[in-house]
């Protein structure tokens, strides 16, 4: 009975893996086959639509971009969130509704409708949209993600170690730099992944605001796609998929993030 | 000239009432146990003296000075925290130093003091070792090292002793009494554990619903009580219920119900005022025999029987009260089984009585 | 306290300007004339206009729909999983975890490739039964039902993450009081780890559907010409026609209708969720 229960969990998860998973790895598959259409079978293995990218100055270019906005809105964000993780858990409140609802709010308010709204301030303002404009809405979609994380470091952590370093003679700021923010590394380092890998993967924020000097990855990948698809576009995102792979790995081994307590 | 002094502290939180008018000054190198139940206001007072809360009113001096505003960075009070707060990303040796860094001292200095102040707590061999790679007793003791490092004017410690098994406490309690007493330090000690507080301190100073009830040595506190909540915290008590009849000399009558009188120590109280007549339990002898003379004789029921092993305490039934008593496990003592009669007895000294 | 109250402040001015203000300025948008619609401002005629028509009335009752289909298969898929992943222990577990991060983390565009060369008649799914003649071509690729199924494998993780955190937080001890009281597998469940776990669910229901009703990429590629949703609906007044104020008052439509189903499933739940 036991047994079963536990072979019938095994293939469940199995089955749902390979649901969340499996559509990625044909486009893994795709970036490496010969044929020049996507969808296409399987013809033979090459490496040529890697190469290929190099050919593309645009993708090359937007990928700098997108690191530079991701960068910079992520450190933001952190920052923002760490702040008020701090206050949250420091303070001790009792569940406030208000406020947590407004600190969710940028995860339930579509971007699409977020970025519009930048838009049309901007346009109100008479001004263009670009870098700013981009870091800005990125950062603010970003604090409930960079939240969620630096919270769980908080929860985790003795505030009486700040009392501890105080009374030995640190003053604030040294006692936030020498135990608050080394204690929370690890959360700080994860909120700030997180943040940068969903700024840098982020479409509709950057198709609204993103002038023709800040097109990011996601934006060129988009316009590219509107004209054709090809296996070269499967080869950036299989890069895209890799990376992503690679550092949560590296985050689960480096820094040892529990993404749940 | 007393090393601390506080002056009227009262704390308020939003509307209650965490401290209340509290006076109490201690003398140095003494070691005072703040000892109450749990939100009786003690952690509350030792965050106030360490700076971590500011009184509403009131002031607080340190050696003369008043440090009532001071920033607990500047106060100089090492502080031994219950989840120890030892520094998880420093080793030992970097948690020890850590006051001495803040002060700035040279390398060389900061290595011989922290050498020192292991030493004190016999943990030199732990010195490179992180706070998970220790014991709960090592990680005490290198709490207690680090808040001693910086040559505190005066040691808080908060519930130091409750995160440790019984027997380790037990040791804990002679380590911290020997160091400081060899450190020569004042020191103030938060508990709820009135064991630990009377086998520590000099004075134990019993707080209340934010009120000081009483400050006094350990024997004073547990024989003179000043009131009826210090008795009824210290030790265990039966507390009867009943008015006084007349005083004779130093002797005063209390009618409680069924018509019955005890007697004990007068205090001065007018007759006819409602009191509380208090007896610890190990103070209440228990007879098969009738004695032959003496006062608060009364026959009973023994109704129940719990066996302690240095002891065995005895719920009994005088009618309409009901009384405890705890009788030494040893052969110099009558034993007796539930639904045996018997004499309940104690002496009017071990009876203190207090307006209600 | 008071000091530390203000270190809120950052995050709260950052979503008052860069969210709540932009919201501000679509509202105030959603009631201007433009080139379609010509009146005095403000008015409600844009609202009229979009409720009226059948068209675009259809792409709200779509989108509500793709929504709901979504978080009514996704919450049991992703509920079943929290549950059965206590069968993985140690590395593996985390490993678990961890992967459930990569699709979110690749992004939606390398995710819905993925559909794209999966669903199509001639693709890798179905392309050999057709060949076989063992089915006729489903023709899933540009239809509602592709939309929802990328939408259920791109929330999945969410709410795996969430439920199987919820469920966590039920303390084991309780089972064991359930089953020394003589409670079945069954009983255990419906007695402990539904009731408790109501809260995970009421927030993976909501996190579920805003999801599914902001999402913008599944609907573009994987939806036929007509199967728009209001955000690929706002795309085009944006990018399209560049008609800002129907593209304000969609998005007003759409904020309205996540909030109104909110307070549903907060209705329905709250029922059931003791204090």
């Amino acid at each position: 009975m036991k047994g079963m229960k536990v072979t019938l969990s095994w293939i469940y998860l199995a089955l749902i893996y390979l649901f969340i998973l499996g559509p990625m790895f044909f486009v893994l598959a795709a970036s490496f086959n010969t044929e020049t259409s996507f969808p296409a079978a399987f013809e033979g293995v090459t490496l040529r639509w890697y190469a290929r990218i190099w050919d593309h100055q645009e993708f090359l270019s937007s990928a700098w971009t997108s690191t530079l906005v991701a960068l910079v809105s992520s450190a933001v964000a952190v920052l923002a969130a760490f702040l008020a993780a701090y206050a949250i858990s420091r303070g001790n409140k009792r569940e406030n509704a208000w406020l947590s609802a407004t600190l969710a709010a940028p995860l339930l308010v579509p971007q699409v409708v977020m970025s519009l709204g930048m838009l049309q301030l901007a346009s109100l303002a008479g001004m263009g949209t670009g870098f700013w404009w981009l870091v800005a809405v990125h950062a603010v979609h970003n604090i409930p993600f960079a939240l969620r994380l630096t919270l769980t470091g908080f929860a985790r952590f003795d505030f009486a170690l700040e009392d501890a370093a105080t009374s030995l003679g640190a003053g604030r700021w040294t006692a936030w730099r020498e135990v608050t923010i080394p204690v929370l590394q690890s959360s700080i380092v994860a909120g700030f992944t997180f943040c940068f890998i969903m700024s840098f993967v982020n479409l509709p924020i950057s198709l609204f605001l993103a002038d023709t000097a800040t097109t990011t990855l996601p934006v060129v990948m988009y316009s590219y796609i509107e004209s054709r698809i090809d296996p070269m576009l499967a080869a950036v995102s299989a890069i895209l998929f890799v990376l992503a792979c690679a550092i949560t790995l590296v985050l689960d081994n480096v820094f040892r993030i529990r993404l749940v307590d | 000239m007393p090393d601390l002094k506080l002056t009227n502290i009262t704390k308020r939180f939003d509307k209650s009432v965490a401290v209340d008018d509290l006076s109490l000054s201690i003398e140095h190198g003494e070691f005072v146990c703040l000892l109450g139940p749990s939100g009786c206001g003690k952690t509350t007072t030792l965050r106030m003296i360490a700076g971590f809360e500011t009184a509403n009113s009131g002031t607080i001096e340190l050696d003369g000075m008043d440090i009532t505003r001071l920033p607990p960075q500047k106060r100089d009070i090492g502080l031994v925290f219950q989840s120890y707060a030892l520094f998880p990303h420093k080793t030992a040796a970097e948690n020890v130093g850590f006051g001495l860094k803040m002060r700035k001292l040279p390398r060389a200095d900061i290595d011989s003091q922290v050498k020192k102040a292991l030493d004190l707590v016999r943990l030199g061999h732990v010195a490179e070792r992180y706070p998970r790679q220790m014991s709960g007793g090592q990680q005490q003791r290198v709490a207690l090292a680090r808040a001693l490092a910086i040559r505190p004017r005066l040691l808080l410690m908060d519930e130091p002793l409750s995160n440790l098994d019984a027997k380790l406490r037990d040791d804990m309690r002679e380590e911290i009494r020997r160091i400081q007493k060899e450190v020569g330090i004042t020191a103030i000690f938060v508990t709820h554990d009135q064991a630990e507080a009377l086998a520590l301190a000099d004075r134990i100073a019993v707080m209340s619903e934010g009120r000081l009830m009483q400050i006094a040595d350990p024997t004073s506190i547990y024989e003179s009580p000043a009131n009826a909540t210090v008795d009824q915290f210290i030790g265990q008590v039966n507390a009867l219920q009943g008015s006084i009849a007349n005083v004779e000399g130093h002797i005063a009558h209390v009618a409680i119900a069924g018509g019955r009188y005890i007697s004990g120590l007068d205090r001065q109280i007018p007759a006819g005022t409602p009191v509380l007549a208090m007896v610890k339990h190990e103070r209440v002898f228990l007879s098969r025999l009738q004695p032959a003379a003496g006062e608060n004789i009364f026959p009973c029921q023994v109704e129940g029987r719990t066996y302690l092993g240095a002891s065995i305490v005895y719920r009994c039934n005088l009618g309409d009260q009901a009384m405890t008593a705890a009788v030494p496990n040893h052969p110099a003592f009558e034993q007796f089984q539930p639904g045996e009669a018997a004499f309940l007895h104690w002496a009017s000294a071990d009876c203190r009585i207090f307006r209600q | 306290m008071g000091v530390t109250s203000l270190l809120l402040l950052p995050s709260l001015l950052m979503i008052f300007v860069f969210l709540g203000l932009p919201l501000v300025v679509i509202f105030m948008q959603s009631l201007q004339d433009n080139v379609l619609l010509q009146f005095t401002p403000p008015g409600i005629e844009n609202y009229k206009y979009l409720l009226t028509r059948p068209y675009y009335f259809d792409v709200l009752v779509r989108t509500l729909r793709l929504s709901l289909l979504t978080t009514f298969f996704a919450i049991p898929l992703g509920y079943l999983a929290a549950m059965a992943m206590p069968v993985l222990k140690g590395r593996l577990a985390n490993m678990a975890i961890m992967a459930l991060t990569f699709p979110i983390l690749a992004g939606p565009l390398v995710v819905i490739l993925g559909w794209m060369a999966l669903l199509p008649d001639s693709g890798p799914l179905f392309g050999p039964l057709v060949r076989a003649g063992l089915i006729r071509p489903p023709r899933i690729l540009g239809s509602e039902t592709a939309i929802v199924i990328s939408q259920i494998q791109f929330v999945l993780p969410f709410a795996i993450l969430t439920l199987y955190t919820a469920l966590r937080q039920i303390p084991h001890a309780l089972y064991e009081a359930a089953a020394s009281n003589g409670a079945g597998g069954l009983q255990s469940f419906l007695h402990v780890t539904l009731p408790l776990s109501l809260p995970g669910v009421l927030s993976t229901t909501i996190i579920v559907f805003s999801l599914a009703a902001s999402s913008f990429i599944a609907p573009h590629y994987l939806g036929g010409a007509s199967d728009l949703t209001l955000t690929t609906l706002i795309t085009n007044f944006v990018l399209g026609t560049f008609n800002s104020p129907l593209a304000a008052t969609s998005s007003i439509l759409l904020l309205v209708m996540m909030l109104a189903a909110m307070f549903m499933f907060v209705k329905l739940f709250g029922r059931f969720i003791r204090p």
